[in-house]
């Protein structure tokens, strides 16, 4: 949550969370649960009107920005999104938007780019690896060159929405290096496995490359220059995921304290109680911590300012550890009701526990931060 | 005085005499500096800035100050930054000055604010005593009216500089057949009037910043009474508010350069440097201990600028600040907890010659979660104020104060240490 909204960006997020409240209500959320792909693709491309899936393209290729800093707007509707547990593919989508408007050549940027802006086209990315790291140095999957192009062979999972998208951003190693490639998801050799996710709102699939052709024109900026693409867009990835754990955890921590206030037991509000009450104003301080971190880090990275690598480390570090452990004392909080699968709680902390895990762990993003200050003193 | 001085000028202004005559400041060295030759140093500082023209920017002409806006004030802040400020006075500026403008008579103020800006007085709040600091309202050091005068006995405790301090401000009962908050008076003390002693305290790091007092039937005048008689616990409450807010914004009269703006992420190497002294920074989980630290200290610098304007634009209500003070003191604990584990032996015994900057680190860490309103205060403010919750059921707001179960004022430092539960 953004103090001092420019007008702009308050009408944006209100006509975001106008169009949840009517067509995305925790029942329909839980409908959706059980859907093959797991969101509502007609909604997807109505919100797409909204610019959900434009912020990050220019202009010229049918997107813009609210504020002139298309992360920092973008971050607002993920927010919105978190608190309404919405489940869609615009993490991703927005994630190989902004690398293709940054990375990608003259013709892929429009091939791609003006799909996405209407919400036609669906992307991923398929970073991560079994045994692996999120990160730009782990990848193990080769492409070897073959003819004028390359063939891909691995394996890679935790991709969201890899059944619905329509394309992926691929890094692999080749003989020049990290690179990532633009792959379409009908390309011959891609299998493609849906996997039980814990976040009932997020689909997340095995996706297998055997053979997969990709030619020289399918490489996402230069050739062996992949280490600053993929960090490139972790960094993207984690200020929209903090984001939308900050809004699933501010409405259910709201939840919480409200029935702090209506729930009695021995004659007073529970909420009355030390042991609880003050358990709830740290969860709420901590909560402004996380609002304040990812805010922060949404203006570095959104600005590519010298900060951005350091904040996007410090916010995940933050955001991934507090956010789990308020909604985890929530339940606690709550009671036996919370333990029901009507109760929405779970719903909310599945949400922050997966995001807690996708794009690296909170500890991971601590070491980062040593590896920083190690790579600056060199 | 020229009223009309535009921000601008006022820098100029501002600047030119903290050049010719202030000292810059040294890094590492503590702020305050409760020593003789601290004291005197701060003292002819503030002398010089009066001199100057340059301090009390936003205090009105008629008490001694320039009569100009929060923002000249700002500005003064920005300027100092880089200066030696006279931050002994940090009582008198943040906390006395804001009171005695809101709730002190007239006499007061013209008698008592210009004395602080010509560097005459240093003040200290004398609020804490050995029987109680949270519960503030339950004090019972006795104020008794004699005549024209009041005449107060009792104890105080937690007195940050009250050995060089001339003046208090002193909360004391007047009246324990009202209920507790009802019954309360605000004065000012002399702190050289007999009657009065005052003794240093240790900390148990081997500090002595902190003093007790002791009144024995200590004569002030009636015209000493801030606010109303019986009336000490608003004037308690603004005073204690004005802390706050100023700590949201900064304690020390020397700001940060550009401290409204972008002040980026301290990944200084300290800890790292520390780690690698003892051979352990290949260590994964002091590896997670070292971007944990610099985690906690990037939050903590967002989370004030956030809450800082927050309330400024009146985003959060100003209880917020509350969220500051609780996250400093918590932080400060984990802070602690990583040096002494990064540091290993080294905080427990070093040689002589080379003292460990983390020897205290943890054993001293509970400072800010104690000083200035616990933790648990903080977080009673935060739970009753922000999320609106429901207060404890008590009736120490209604009974008559002498029928409340209360501790006698003495105190355990100068009883010994054995004491039952």
């Amino acid at each position: 949550m953004l103090l001092q909204l420019s007008t702009e960006q308050r009408a944006l997020r209100d006509i975001s969370r106008e169009l949840l409240e009517a067509r995305s209500p925790i029942g329909r959320v839980r409908e959706l649960t059980d859907d093959p792909a797991g969101f509502d693709r007609e909604l997807w491309k109505e919100s797409a009107r909204l610019g959900w899936s434009a912020l990050l393209v220019p202009e010229e290729y049918g997107g813009g920005s609210v504020s002139g800093v298309g992360l920092v707007d973008l971050a607002i509707i993920a927010e919105e999104l978190g608190r309404a547990l919405h489940p869609s593919p615009f993490q991703p989508t927005n994630i190989v938007a902004g690398a293709v408007a940054e990375f990608g050549s003259p013709e892929q940027r429009a091939r791609f780019l003006p799909g996405i802006a209407a919400g036609d086209l669906i992307a991923s990315w398929a970073l991560f690896e079994p045994k692996g790291e999120w990160s730009a140095r782990s990848i193990a999957m080769a492409a070897s060159p073959s003819g004028s192009g390359f063939v891909l062979n691995g394996s890679k999972t935790c991709v969201q929405d890899a059944a619905s998208a329509d394309f992926l951003v691929v890094p692999a190693l080749t003989p020049a290096g990290l690179s990532q490639f633009l792959v379409d998801t009908d390309s011959p050799g891609i299998g493609i496995k849906p996997l039980e996710s814990l976040d009932l709102t997020n689909r997340l699939y095995q996706v297998q490359f055997t053979d997969v052709a990709v030619h020289t024109g399918d490489v996402l900026g230069d050739l062996g220059a992949g280490e600053q693409s993929v960090t490139r867009m972790l960094h993207l990835a984690l200020v929209l995921q903090c984001a939308d754990s900050n809004g699933a955890t501010d409405v259910a921590f709201g939840t919480t304290v409200q029935y702090s206030k209506d729930r009695v037991a021995f004659g007073r509000p529970i909420g009355s109680y030390q042991a609880l009450k003050h358990r709830m104003a740290s969860h709420r301080m901590r909560l402004e911590g996380c609002f304040a971190i990812a805010a922060y880090a949404a203006g570095c990275v959104g600005e590519q300012r010298r900060d951005a690598a350091a904040a996007a480390h410090v916010a995940k570090a933050y955001v991934g550890k507090w956010d789990t452990l308020i909604l985890h004392d929530c339940i606690q909080l709550h009671g036996g009701i919370a333990m029901t699968w009507e109760y929405d709680l779970h719903l909310f902390v599945r949400r922050a526990m997966s995001n807690e895990m996708l794009y690296g762990r909170p500890r991971d993003h601590c070491r980062a931060l040593v590896e920083l200050v190690e790579k600056s003193e060199q | 005085m020229s009223a009309l001085i535009s921000i601008g000028e006022f820098r100029v202004k501002v600047r030119d005499w903290l050049t010719a005559h202030v000292p810059l400041k040294v890094p590492d060295e503590p702020e305050l500096q409760m020593n003789d030759e601290g004291v005197a140093r701060d003292r002819a500082i503030q002398r010089s800035l009066w001199r100057g023209g340059i301090t009390g920017a936003s205090i009105p002409a008629a008490y001694g100050g320039l009569g100009l806006s929060a923002a000249h004030q700002a500005a003064f802040r920005e300027e100092a930054s880089d200066y030696r400020m006279p931050e002994i006075f940090g009582n008198a500026f943040n906390i006395v000055i804001p009171t005695l403008l809101e709730h002190g008579s007239e006499g007061l103020k013209r008698e008592f604010i210009p004395r602080i800006l010509n560097g005459d007085h240093i003040w200290c709040q004398l609020l804490s005593e050995p029987s109680g600091g949270s519960d503030l309202a339950g004090a019972l050091t006795r104020a008794t009216r004699d005549g024209d005068n009041w005449v107060i006995n009792g104890a105080k405790i937690w007195t940050t500089g009250g050995n060089y301090s001339d003046y208090g401000v002193c909360l004391a009962r007047t009246d324990p057949g009202l209920p507790k908050h009802v019954g309360l008076t605000m004065f000012v003390l002399p702190m050289q009037a007999p009657g009065v002693t005052v003794r240093p305290l240790r900390r148990i790091d081997g500090q002595a910043n902190f003093c007790q007092e002791f009144f024995d039937d200590v004569s002030v005048p009636a015209s000493y009474v801030v606010g109303e008689v019986n009336g000490g616990w608003r004037v308690a409450t603004t005073l204690l508010l004005n802390e706050r807010t100023v700590i949201a914004r900064g304690w020390w009269q020397g700001g940060r350069k550009g401290e409204s703006g972008d002040t980026g992420i301290d990944l200084s190497r300290e800890l790292l440097d520390e780690a690698r002294a003892q051979g352990r920074d290949d260590d994964g989980e002091i590896r997670t201990l070292l971007g944990e630290a610099w985690t906690l200290t990037a939050v903590q610098s967002q989370m004030v600028q956030r809450v800082g304007a927050g309330i400024a634009s009146g985003d959060l209500p100003g209880p917020a600040a509350a969220m500051l003070k609780a996250m400093a003191a918590l932080n400060d604990v984990r802070l602690g907890e990583i040096a002494q584990e990064i540091a290993g032996t080294g905080a427990i015994a070093w040689p002589a010659a080379n003292p460990s900057p983390y020897a205290y680190s943890q054993l001293a860490s509970r400072r800010i979660g104690i000083g200035g309103g616990t933790t648990e205060m903080q977080l009673n403010t935060i739970a009753e104020r922000i999320l609106d919750l429901p207060r404890e059921p008590s009736n120490d707001r209604v009974l008559p104060f002498s029928e409340l179960l209360h501790n006698s004022n003495t105190s355990p430092t100068m009883r010994g240490q054995r004491r039952s539960g």
